[in-house]
C-alpha cells in the first residue's frame, strides 16, 4: 500500500507544479504590467533587461492623475462605473424577463424570436455602429449616458444563458404558486428570481468585463470630455506620441483594478453561477 | 387575489409581455442596425456626400478584392487556431483543476480567469511591450534558444504573437465553462469505472468527454463566433500590421468604413461575415442536431 | 439584506447621474465644440486661447477636444456626418479637400475679424499661406491658417562624433550618402540592435507616405496632383526606383529595423535613432519634451538624388474650420481668429504660423522672434521652404496613403518585391481614381 502513496504523492506534486506554471505563466504579464509601472521611462526598454525598478517610480501615478490637464482619470472611472452598473443592471432585467418568459411559457412564436434574439450575437458591433450611431443620434441621445448605456446593455448570450437557467427550475414551484392564486409576475419576482441569484451573478461578471472594457463604441459616441469612459481614456492617452511608458502602463493597471476586485470578491460565485445555468449541457 | 387561470391563452400572452421589453430594444438597437446596414451595402457612402445607389457594384469589386481575401485567409488562420488551443487548454486546465489530489482549487482558477477581466488596452499595451525587439519575450527567448522571431514586424509570425495573446486572455474564460461541465458529470459513473479497474485516462475517453458533448458543442460554437468577430487585440497591438498580416474581417470592415470613408463596401463586408457566421451556425446545427441545448 | 444593497446601489447610481448630469454644461450658455489634435506643449497655449476668447464671450463655453493625430479626422467626419455638436475643426491641407468637396465648411465672414472684405482677412496672412494650407476651394475661401511647416532631415550629432564622423563636413546630401552614414551610425549591444541609422513611423503609413512623396517628387513624379500620381503609374522604373531607395532603409542597408521602436519623433528624441526625415521648426520644442540637449540635434536639407529634381521634404499646413453645422458662424470665426493670434507664443516652441497681422492691426508674428527660436532657421529651413515637394489634396487622400504604405510593408514586412509591389501600386491608385 505504501507505493500507492508514494505514487500519489507524485503525482500530486507533479500535478501542482504543473499547476502552479500554468498560473504563473497566465498572471505573469498582469505583474510584469504592474512592475513595469513603477520603472522610469528610459529603464522600461533598456537592454539589458532591468527585471525589477533598478529606480522606483511612485511617480508614475500620480502623474498620471495630476500631470495631464486634459485627462481627467478620475471622472473616466466615475463615468466607467456609472455606465457599466447601469448597463449591467439593464442587461440582467432583459436577460431574466426574456430568457424566463422564452423557457416557463409556451406561445407561438417563441422558438422563432429566441432565435431571433440569438442571431444578433453574429453581428459584429463594428458593422452596425454607424447606423445604430445615426438612430441614436435621431432619438437625441448621442454623447450622452443613456446612447451609452442602452445598446451596451444588450446581449443575447445572457438571453441565452438565464433562458438555459430557468429550464432547470422545475415547474413544481411554479405550479403550486399559481395553484395559490399568485399572478404571474409576483411568482417572478418573489419565487423564480430568488432561485437566479447565483446565475445571476455569473452573468454581472460576464457583462461588467465586457462593458467596462468596450472602446469602440464610446470612442464613437461620446465627443465630450466629461462622458469619457476610462477604456476611451486610456486609449486615447496611449495615442498621444509623447506619453511616457511608465505612466501608460500606470494607467492600465488602474484601469484593471475594479474588475479585478469584483472578480475577487464574486469569484466563489461564478462557478456556481454557471453550473446553475445547466450551460454544461 | 386574482383567480387563478389555468387557460393557455392566458399563460400565452404572459409569455409575450415577458419577452416584449427585450424584443422591443433588440428589434430597435440592433436588428434595425443591422438591417439598416445590410441595405447599406447597396450603396456607395462617404458619411458626408449623399448615398449613391451602386446595386450589387460593391459585391463585384470584393470577389476581386485582394485585400478582402487576405483578410478573410487570415481570419480564419486565427479563428482556427485559436479556438483549438483554447478549447483545448482550456478542457486540459478545467481537467486538471478537478483533480482530487489538488487543494486551493479556487485560487489557481482565479490565476488563470485573471485575463479575462482585465482591461483589453492594457493588455494590448503591456503585450507590446514583451514582444517589441527589445521587449521581454525576446530578451528571454534570446536567453533560453539563442534566437527569438521579430513578433511584431514579421509578418510570418505577427498573427501568432496576436493568437497568443488573445488565447491567454480567452482561456480563463472557456475553462470556467468546463469546470461547469465537469461537475455536471455523476460521480457514480466514475465511481463504477475505478470498480471495473479503468485507469485515468480510460475514464478521460470513456466517461468524461462523452459526457461533456453539449459543453464542448457549446464552447466551441461559441468561441468560434466570438472570436471570428475578434478585432480589439489586432486593433490595439497591430493595427492590422505588418502589412495586413494580421488584418481579420472585423478591423477590415472598421478600416474601409472609417480610415477610407467607404461605408457603403464595409457594410458589404459586414453582410459577407454574417454570411459566413450563419452558414456555419447552420452546419453545426445540422452536426449537432441531437445535442441542440435546452431543446 | 441584498436588497438593501441593490437600492442603495440603485439610488447611488441615479444620484451620481444627475449630478454628473448637471456637470456637462447648463443650458443656458451657448457652446463652441473645437476638434483639435493633441500636442503637450501645444495643448496649454490652445487652452490660454479658450481664456482669451471668454473674457470676451463671457457667455459662450468653448470646449476643445484635443485627439490622438491619427483619430481626429475620422472622428470630425463621424461627427459630422451624424450632426453632432460640431462647430469648428482642423485639418491638414492633405485631409481638407474630402471635406471642402462635401460642403462641410463655412466660407470666412469677414466681419467676425473686424473686416469688410474676405481680401482683407486674406492679407493677414502671408500670401498664398491659405492655399498651401488646404483652406481654397472652388475660388473661395474657408480655412484660417493655423500651421505652415516642411519637413527636413534630422541628424543627431553627438552620435555623429561618436562614429567618428565630422557634423560641419559630413552631413549627407545625396541617398548613397545617407545610408552610407546611416550605417556608421547604427549601434549594437550583445547582438541586439539599440540604435537605428534612420527610422520612420513603423504603424502609421502616412508618415512613410510623406517621406517617398518627396522621393517620387525628386525623380520627376507629380505626386501632388490627382492626375499626376495616376501619370506617375505609367512610369514604373522611376516610381520603383523611390520606392527601392526607401525599403532599401530596412531589406538591403539594414539601417532601420522597424522592431526597434515604433515612433520616429520619440524614437529620435530618447536616442533610438540617429536620423529621421519627418519633423519641421517645430520639432525643437517637442525635442525638449525628452530632454534631448538642443546641441546634440541638427536639421539638414534632405538629401537629393544627384540625378533627380531639386526638391525637399513635403510642405504642409492646418487651417481652422467653421463647420456648416455650427449655429453661429460669425461667433466661431472669431473663435479662430482668437485661437489663431498665440503666433509668438507657439513661435517659441518653433512652430510656425504664417500670420503677418492680427485682426486689430497689430503685427502677429514676429520676424526676428521667430529667426531667434529657431535655430538654424536660415542655414536650413529658409532654403528648404521654397523647395517643397507638394502633398496631394484629393477627396480620396486617404486611400492613396493606405495603397502607398500598403507597398511599402509588403517589402519591409512581408519581404516582397519591390516590382511587385509596383505592380500592386499601379493597381490600387488606378483603382481609386478610375
Amino acid at each position: 500500500m505504501s507505493s500507492v502513496r508514494v505514487t500519489k504523492r507524485t503525482q500530486s506534486t507533479i500535478l501542482y507544479l504543473v499547476v502552479a506554471s500554468v498560473g504563473i505563466i497566465f498572471v505573469f504579464p498582469f505583474f510584469w504590467m504592474v512592475l513595469s509601472s513603477f520603472k522610469l521611462n528610459k529603464d522600461i526598454l533598456a537592454v539589458p533587461l532591468r527585471f525589477f525598478p533598478p529606480v522606483w517610480n511612485w511617480n508614475s501615478y500620480v502623474r498620471v492623475f495630476t500631470a495631464y490637464p486634459d485627462f481627467n482619470f478620475p471622472r473616466y472611472i466615475l463615468n466607467s462605473f456609472i455606465v457599466t452598473i447601469s448597463a449591467v443592471l439593464l442587461c440582467l432585467f432583459f436577460s431574466a424577463t426574456s430568457g424566463y418568459g422564452f423557457a416557463k411559457y409556451r406561445f407561438k412564436g417563441n422558438n422563432f424570436f429566441f432565435t431571433l434574439v440569438l442571431a444578433t450575437i453574429m453581428i459584429p458591433f463594428q458593422a452596425i455602429v454607424v447606423p445604430l450611431f445615426i438612430l441614436v443620434r435621431q432619438m437625441g441621445l448621442q454623447n450622452s449616458y443613456a446612447g451609452l448605456i442602452i445598446p451596451e446593455s444588450l446581449t443575447a448570450f445572457g438571453v441565452f444563458m438565464m433562458r438555459q437557467f430557468f429550464y432547470s427550475v422545475p415547474d413544481e414551484f411554479i405550479e403550486s404558486a399559481r395553484i395559490d392564486g399568485a399572478n404571474e409576475y409576483a411568482i417572478f419576482t418573489r419565487i423564480s428570481m430568488p432561485m437566479a441569484n447565483t446565475a445571476l451573478l455569473a452573468l454581472v461578471i460576464f457583462h461588467a468585463q465586457w462593458v467596462w472594457n468596450l472602446l469602440i463604441w464610446p470612442l464613437i459616441l461620446i465627443s465630450t470630455p466629461e462622458k469619457v469612459v476610462l477604456a476611451q481614456g486610456i486609449a486615447l492617452f496611449k495615442g498621444g506620441y509623447n506619453t511616457p511608458y511608465p505612466e501608460q502602463l500606470a494607467a492600465g493597471v488602474i484601469a484593471c483594478l475594479p474588475l479585478v476586485i469584483l472578480y475577487i470578491f464574486l469569484s466563489k460565485y461564478f462557478v456556481q453561477g454557471i453550473t446553475m445555468t445547466g450551460l454544461k449541457g | 387575489m386574482r383567480k387563478a387561470s389555468y387557460s393557455v391563452t392566458r399563460l400565452q400572452r404572459h409569455g409575450y409581455i415577458f419577452i416584449l421589453p427585450t424584443l422591443v430594444f433588440f428589434s430597435l438597437f440592433l436588428i434595425y442596425p443591422i438591417i439598416s446596414a445590410f441595405r447599406l451595402s447597396l450603396f456607395e457612402w462617404n458619411l458626408l456626400a449623399p448615398k449613391e445607389f451602386v446595386g450589387l457594384q460593391n459585391f463585384i469589386k470584393m470577389a476581386g478584392d485582394s485585400r478582402l481575401l487576405n483578410s478573410y485567409l487570415r481570419t480564419i488562420h486565427f479563428s482556427a487556431v485559436s479556438v483549438a488551443a483554447i478549447n483545448l487548454l482550456a478542457f486540459v486546465f478545467a481537467v486538471m483543476l478537478g483533480s482530487r489530489l489538488l487543494r486551493f482549487k479556487n485560487f489557481w482558477q482565479s490565476l488563470i480567469f485573471l485575463p479575462v477581466v482585465l482591461s483589453i488596452v492594457a493588455v494590448g499595451v503591456v503585450w507590446e511591450f514583451m514582444y517589441q525587439g527589445t521587449g521581454l519575450i525576446p530578451i528571454v527567448l534570446r536567453e533560453i534558444i539563442g534566437v527569438s522571431p521579430d513578433w511584431l514586424t514579421d509578418t510570418r509570425v505577427a498573427p501568432y504573437a496576436v493568437i497568443i495573446t488573445y488565447v491567454w486572455r480567452s482561456v480563463g474564460y472557456y475553462m470556467v465553462i468546463y469546470i461547469a461541465g465537469l461537475l455536471g458529470v455523476p460521480e457514480s459513473y466514475y465511481e463504477a469505472a475505478r470498480i471495473d479497474g479503468a485507469g485515468f485516462w480510460a475514464q478521460l475517453f470513456y466517461i468524461t468527454i462523452p459526457s461533456l458533448r453539449n459543453t464542448f458543442t457549446l464552447a466551441i460554437v461559441s468561441c468560434v463566433i466570438f472570436t471570428f468577430g475578434q478585432f480589439s487585440i489586432q486593433y490595439v497591438i497591430t493595427q492590422g500590421g505588418p502589412s495586413r498580416s494580421t488584418e481579420v474581417l472585423s478591423l477590415l470592415i472598421f478600416r474601409e468604413a472609417f480610415r477610407l470613408s467607404k461605408f457603403g463596401y464595409s457594410s458589404g463586408i459586414s453582410v459577407i461575415f454574417f454570411l459566413t457566421l450563419l452558414i456555419f451556425s447552420l452546419i453545426q446545427l445540422r452536426l449537432f442536431k441531437s445535442g441542440a441545448v435546452g431543446a | 439584506m441584498r436588497k438593501v444593497l441593490l437600492l442603495v446601489l440603485v439610488l447611488g447610481l441615479l444620484a451620481s447621474m444627475v449630478w454628473a448630469g448637471g456637470q456637462s454644461g447648463a443650458e443656458e450658455m451657448s457652446r463652441i465644440v473645437h476638434f483639435h489634435w493633441t500636442e503637450t506643449s501645444y495643448d496649454k497655449i490652445n487652452n490660454h486661447a479658450v481664456e482669451l476668447f471668454k473674457a470676451k464671450h463671457p457667455e459662450v463655453d468653448v470646449q476643445i477636444l484635443l485627439l490622438p493625430d491619427a483619430d481626429r479626422r475620422d472622428k470630425i467626419r463621424v461627427a459630422l456626418a451624424a450632426k453632432g455638436e460640431i462647430d469648428s475643426f482642423a485639418l491638414s491641407n492633405g485631409e481638407s479637400a474630402e471635406f471642402l468637396s462635401a460642403g462641410q465648411m463655412v466660407p470666412i465672414e469677414p466681419e467676425a475679424f473686424g473686416k469688410t472684405s474676405v481680401q482683407q482677412v486674406v492679407d493677414m496672412w502671408t500670401p498664398g499661406a491659405i492655399n498651401t494650407c488646404g483652406g481654397v476651394w472652388d475660388g473661395q475661401y474657408y480655412g484660417i491658417p493655423f500651421e505652415l511647416s516642411n519637413y527636413v532631415a534630422w541628424v543627431n550629432v553627438e552620435f555623429m562624433k561618436e562614429a567618428g564622423l565630422n557634423p560641419a563636413t559630413d552631413k549627407p546630401e545625396t541617398w548613397d550618402e545617407f545610408v552610407a552614414v546611416g550605417k556608421k551610425l547604427v549601434k549594437e549591444e550583445g547582438g541586439t540592435r539599440v540604435r537605428n541609422g534612420f527610422m520612420a513611423n513603423s504603424k502609421a503609413g502616412i508618415f512613410s507616405y510623406l517621406v517617398l512623396l518627396a522621393m517620387m517628387t525628386q525623380r520627376g513624379l507629380d505626386w501632388g496632383t490627382e492626375e499626376g500620381i495616376v501619370a506617375s503609374m505609367d512610369q514604373p522604373r522611376e516610381v520603383a526606383r523611390a520606392l527601392k531607395t526607401y525599403t532599401d532603409f530596412v531589406v538591403k542597408d539594414e539601417i532601420w529595423d522597424p522592431s526597434l521602436a515604433e515612433d520616429d519623433r520619440s524614437g529620435f528624441g530618447t536616442g533610438k535613432t540617429g536620423m529621421f526625415l519627418t519633423g519641421g521648426t517645430w520639432y525643437w520644442g517637442v525635442a525638449d519634451n525628452w530632454e534631448m540637449p538642443r546641441e546634440n540635434i541638427q536639421p539638414f536639407p534632405y538629401p537629393r538624388y544627384p540625378d533627380g529634381a531639386d526638391v525637399g521634404g513635403v510642405g504642409y499646413g492646418y487651417c481652422l474650420y467653421v463647420s456648416r453645422l455650427a449655429k453661429d458662424p460669425v461667433l466661431v470665426f472669431e473663435w479662430l481668429d482668437t485661437m489663431a493670434t498665440q503666433t509668438n507664443e507657439f513661435i517659441k516652441l518653433g512652430y510656425h504660423q504664417p500670420r503677418v497681422k492680427n485682426s486689430d492691426g497689430s503685427q502677429a508674428l514676429d520676424p526676428e522672434l521667430a529667426r531667434a527660436s529657431i535655430p538654424y532657421y536660415d542655414e536650413v529651413f529658409k532654403g528648404e521652404l521654397a523647395k517643397t515637394s507638394v502633398w496631394l489634396s484629393s477627396t480620396k487622400g486617404a486611400q492613396v496613403e493606405d495603397a502607398v504604405w500598403n507597398a511599402v510593408s509588403s517589402v519591409i514586412y512581408g519581404g516582397g518585391s519591390v516590382d511587385d509591389a509596383v505592380a500592386m501600386l499601379q493597381n490600387d491608385i488606378r483603382a481609386v481614381y478610375e
